[in-house]
């Protein structure tokens, strides 16, 4: 992923393995390094599922410990089980959130994005994005977020997500396509 | 995407057409209002998909309708690159690690608890044949010992 872009799939997994199996015979630090690894591309993707840091970094945090004590069910690539292990975070938060009627926008906690900067770049749009993010179904908003916000290619959600590369076009089609018809109004 | 209209029906566009506002000649070339009709939707998705899919280039997107949502998009996409190069919270690790290793230090404890009871009740379980036994040993003693002087 991002921090080891030099490594090929079947080279980062067999890194990953030899990590995992240091952990599982008591090397218990070393978990450090798969957070490392894959921390950001996991944030990414749940900030762009919650709409907002604070949730995001709860959500990594409980995923991580979670991995951690199911570390040896790990079956293939760690990867694409913890993110899995994020990605229903994610919906189980978000279908609290509406089962509870709150919403993440009443929230007055003060944002913890990293430096000002990054709060000012927390835009009208990025705000609207946000709003209209969360008009989608979670299935919708999942594919864009991975599309869009992630940057990934159909072939690598459709592994990750255990989907096929069509019915992932057809969800990220149908995101923009809803997307658009909330924003065009403002925006065009 | 919008096509032109080549088969004028009834309605406001036919109108239009019929009388052109005074001050607009009427061989001048028609707007892209004037002459085109929005396609089927779906149809009029497809290429906007393609250009944010990387399978075309924007510049095969020209007509009037894309323009506004192309617009649109290029701030969408400029937003989300924005995204993209977000980075996990710098404490995020050091956070999980602690957590870790509370859980860890109060499993230890929670073990080595269960470990002392379970030690107790082996002792105890040791203590009572030795106890038993010597007491046997001095009663036989004792028995023992009345026997002689008795």
């Amino acid at each position: 992923m991002t921090s080891a872009p030099l490594l090929t799939p079947s080279d980062q997994q067999d890194a990953d393995q030899e990590v995992i199996a240091r952990i599982l015979a008591g090397e218990r630090d070393l978990f450090a390094v798969l957070i490392r690894r894959y921390s950001d591309v996991l944030y990414r993707h749940a900030v762009g599922m919650t709409g907002s840091p604070d949730v995001a970094e709860d959500v990594l945090q409980s995923s991580f410990i979670k991995a951690f004590h199911h570390l040896g069910e790990v079956r293939g690539r760690f990867d694409a089980w913890v993110f899995r292990i994020v990605a229903n975070a994610c919906k189980d938060w978000l279908k609290n959130i509406r089962r509870t009627h709150l919403s993440y926008e009443e929230d007055t906690e003060p944002s913890s994005f990293a430096t000002p900067d990054e709060e000012l770049d927390r835009t009208e749009l990025r705000t609207d994005l946000d709003w209209a993010l969360a008009q989608l179904p979670d299935s919708l908003r999942e594919a864009f977020v991975m599309k869009h916000v992630e940057g990934r290619s159909y072939e690598e959600m459709a592994d990750l997500l255990g989907s096929t590369v069509g019915a992932l076009k057809m969800r990220v089609h149908r995101a923009r396509e809803a997307l658009q018809g909330l924003l065009m109004e403002k925006y065009a | 995407m919008m096509h032109d209209e080549l088969t004028p029906r009834s309605g406001d566009h036919a109108v239009r057409r019929r009388t052109p506002p005074a001050d607009t000649p009427a061989d001048a070339p028609a707007t892209p209002a004037d002459r085109e009709v929005p396609l089927p939707p779906g149809a009029e998705f497809a290429a906007l998909h393609a250009w944010l899919d990387g399978e075309v280039d924007e510049m095969a997107l020209t007509n009037a309708q894309t323009a506004r949502q192309r617009e649109v998009w290029r701030r969408i996409n400029e937003d989300t690159a924005k995204m993209r190069r977000l980075a996990s919270p710098p404490f995020l690790e050091q956070k999980v690690m602690q957590a870790l290793a509370q859980a860890s230090v109060a499993e230890r404890t929670a073990t080595a608890a269960a470990a002392r009871v379970a030690g107790q009740g082996a002792t105890l379980e040791l203590t009572w044949p030795i106890a038993t036994g010597v007491a046997l040993a001095c009663a036989l003693l004792g028995a023992a010992l009345v026997a002689l002087l008795g």
